[in-house]
Order: structure tokens, then C-alpha cells, then sequence
């Protein structure tokens, strides 16, 4: 099977780590995995998903692209512009904080068909705002007999003045033009994040036999 | 029920349309190596080096897995659902089923049909498609399986990579003129 891990830790740069949370079972997988799985499995296929705006996206099964995309840069940057077999740019239009691991404040139970966060925490400096630092995939798979696994990381700096609370967290994944959610997760208790501190967000993707 | 990615199996063996067994839903055990590494790749890692069904290993570059095709044509042995005679058990790093049951009338031997591939799924609780193959034996004798996977193509590049295997606890026996129909099922659960 594949399960989800989601962990995640607060510090700053004077006191090194402040807290390290408990890895966690991620809740879950949402609806648009399965949808965009489905469509790389089958070819010939194209496919209606509905992305983070709410519009249903008829997709095609062969682009030369990653499906499940979160490489993102920093949040209020452009991502570079990326130029597929087809000619095409996805990410064009895409910000750093359009997708990756995304941090919110919702408390509504996951669902399947979850294709948003609830209440995103947007990217900035002002009040209840994070700093959406680079998303990355640090290493290659990981085996370790019955298990190969891979980690996804992001860092959020506070610099809003005040605390930001986590209460959700999940990953968008980029394909072609369109953002989707595929992971969503409660986060509780939820994580409280002082000014100044880093919050970083690690989810372990694991295959087990 | 433990919340991720399930993977289940079950079949039916029929003679003709007459159904002769069912064979129940069972956990698959499972995905191997290749799966998760085509995860990574279509994560957006790129370079991720996948070793193939014939064990070379190949780079699957930027293009992120253009196609991880399970949907094989009809008389097509090589990807999609298929079958064996080995009883190896399972291992994380398996790259192709121990000893594959080739496509034929020979002896020894059952006729793939085309891979379905039903629409996605989604209750309350879970997200699921359901991937199905006929395998028929006209051998003139019995052929027994063993093992079942799933592999797939990667078309850009041109390579098949194992993303399932399962040893069955029980072997299927299926005498001449039977069919065996195999039902694998991807589902999320929260």
C-alpha cells in the first residue's frame, strides 16, 4: 500500500529548533490523485478534474509533464517558465505559492472530493500571512526493506508581526495550466507559529509491501 | 481501516460463461520499488533512475512519466495486467514477475485479452478505479498461476517497469477452455 506522512517542525535561527512534531499519519489522499493516476494508467484517456479554483479541467493523458508536480520556488515569485515536448510553458502564470505544500486555517473534516484547502494561509508579511519559501523533493527514493519511501519539504517563515495558527496543511501539484489538491490533512493540535520562527512541513510518501 | 493508498485483487474463473469460482477480494502485497520511483518522478524529482522489467535500469527524465500505460492491447504480454508460474515471494525491489506466463495456445501458455480500465469511483470514504483482464486457457492442459502484477509502459522513453506483484496463497488451476478474469483496485481510503 501507499501511505502518507505528514510532520511538522517549528525553529528559528537563534534557538535552533523549538519544537519537532510527531510524524503523522496523513488524512488523506483526496480525489484528484486517484482522478490523475487514473489518467497516466490509461492511455488515450482524458479526464475531468476539478482544480483548487473549483473548474472542472478536461485533461489530457499525455503531456510531457509531471503529473503530480511541487517542485514550487518562493511564494511570490514567478516559477521558471518550463517548456514541455509539446512547445507548451505550464508554469507560465504560476506563482511559487500557487501550489507545493500548502498551509491553511480551516477545521472542516476532510472529504474525498476535497479540492481545496479550506481557508488558505496566503503568502506575505501582513498580519495571519506566512512566507511561502521553496518547495522541494530533497532526495531519491529511499529503500528500507519492506518500504521505499520519499520525502516532500517546504519552509514558512513568520514575519507577520504576530502568531499564524495551522490548522490544515495538504499539497497542490501542478499539471499543464491547472493546480490541484491531492493531499489534505487536519492538523491537530494545531500549530502555532511565532513571528520570526520557520515552519517546516515534511510529507514521506510511502510504498510498503 | 488504515488511511492511504489500497491495493486489492480479486477474480472469478468461468468455463465458459458458467461460473466456476469466485475468488474473493484480498489485499494485494503489493507495490514494489518501480512505483514508488515513478511517484518521485511524477512528483517532479527528475532524473529518477527505474530499473525496467528486463532489470536494465533507465533514467526517466523531466518528461515526468509521459504515459505509465497499464491499458496493454489484447494478445500483448508485456504490460498491463499480467500472470506467472513462480512462487517467489515478494520483495520491495521485485522489477517483473518471476516467471511470466506467455500470451499463446501453446502448452504452458493462456490468451491475454485487452486491459480495461474502469472510471473513476468515490464514496464517502474512498477514491477507486478498477483495472481488469481476461486471461483464457486454450493450451489443450492445465496451466497454473502463481503470480500476478501489474506492469506498465512508459511510452516517451519506451521502457516497462513493474509496479505490482503478488505471490497468491493459493495457486489457480485452470483447466482447458477456462478463463480467469482479474480485478486489481487502486482505492484511496480516509
Amino acid at each position: 500500500m501507499i501511505n502518507a506522512y505528514y510532520q511538522l517542525s517549528r525553529f528559528n535561527f537563534d534557538k535552533g529548533i523549538i519544537s519537532k512534531g510527531r510524524k503523522r499519519t496523513s488524512r488523506s489522499f483526496v480525489k484528484a490523485f486517484i482522478d490523475l493516476l487514473y489518467l497516466k494508467m490509461y492511455s488515450g484517456m482524458f479526464m475531468s478534474v476539478t482544480d483548487t479554483a473549483g473548474a472542472v479541467i478536461a485533461n489530457n493523458y499525455g503531456f510531457y509533464l509531471p503529473l503530480f508536480h511541487c517542485n514550487a520556488s518562493f511564494g511570490g515569485q514567478y516559477n521558471m517558465n518550463y517548456l514541455n515536448s509539446y512547445g507548451n510553458y505550464y508554469t507560465q502564470k504560476t506563482l511559487g505559492s500557487d501550489y507545493g505544500i500548502m498551509v491553511g486555517t480551516g477545521t472542516a473534516a476532510v472529504i474525498t472530493t476535497d479540492d481545496n484547502l479550506q481557508t488558505l494561509i496566503q503568502h506575505g508579511t501582513s498580519s495571519g500571512k506566512l512566507q511561502y519559501l521553496g518547495c522541494m523533493i530533497p532526495g531519491d527514493v529511499t529503500i528500507s526493506a519492506p518500504n521505499a519511501s520519499f520525502n516532500i519539504e517546504r519552509l514558512f517563515l513568520n514575519s507577520s508581526g504576530g502568531d499564524v495558527t495551522i490548522n490544515e496543511i495538504g499539497i497542490y501539484a501542478a499539471y499543464f495550466t491547472s493546480i490541484y489538491c491531492i493531499i489534505r490533512d487536519l492538523v491537530s493540535p494545531a500549530v502555532t507559529v511565532a513571528n520570526n520562527e520557520y515552519l517546516k512541513v515534511t510529507y514521506t510518501i510511502q510504498v510498503s509491501v | 481501516m488504515i488511511p492511504g493508498v489500497h491495493l486489492y485483487w480479486d477474480g472469478v474463473i468461468k468455463d465458459g460463461n458458467k461460473v466456476v469460482k469466485k475468488l474473493p477480494k484480498r489485499k494485494s502485497h503489493s507495490f514494489v520499488k518501480a512505483f514508488s520511483q515513478a511517484l518521485l518522478n511524477l512528483f517532479g524529482f527528475v532524473a529518477v533512475v527505474i530499473k525496467d522489467t528486463g532489470n536494465t535500469n533507465r533514467t526517466s527524465d523531466y518528461r515526468g512519466g509521459y504515459q505509465y500505460d497499464a491499458s496493454a492491447p489484447a494478445t500483448n504480454q508485456t504490460y498491463g495486467v499480467v500472470v506467472g508460474s513462480s512462487d517467489t515471494a515478494e520483495s520491495i525491489n521485485d522489477y517483473t514477475l518471476g516467471t511470466k506466463i506467455g500470451h499463446g495456445i501453446n502448452a504452458g501458455q493462456l490468451q491475454y485479452s485487452a486491459v480495461a480500465i474502469g472510471a473513476p469511483s468515490w464514496d464517502a470514504t474512498s477514491n477507486y478505479f478498477v483495472i481488469t483482464r481476461i486471461f483464457t486457457n486454450g493450451s489443450g492442459g492445465d496451466v497454473t498461476v502463481k503470480e500476478i502484477g501489474i506492469e506498465v509502459f512508459d511510452s516517451a522513453m519506451g521502457y516497462y517497469y513493474c509496479f505490482t506483484r503478488d505471490v497468491l496463497v493459493s495457486p489457480i488451476v485452470l483447466t482447458n477452455g477456462q478463463n480467469l478474469t482479474l480485478n486489481y483496485t487502486i482505492k484511496v481510503t480516509l
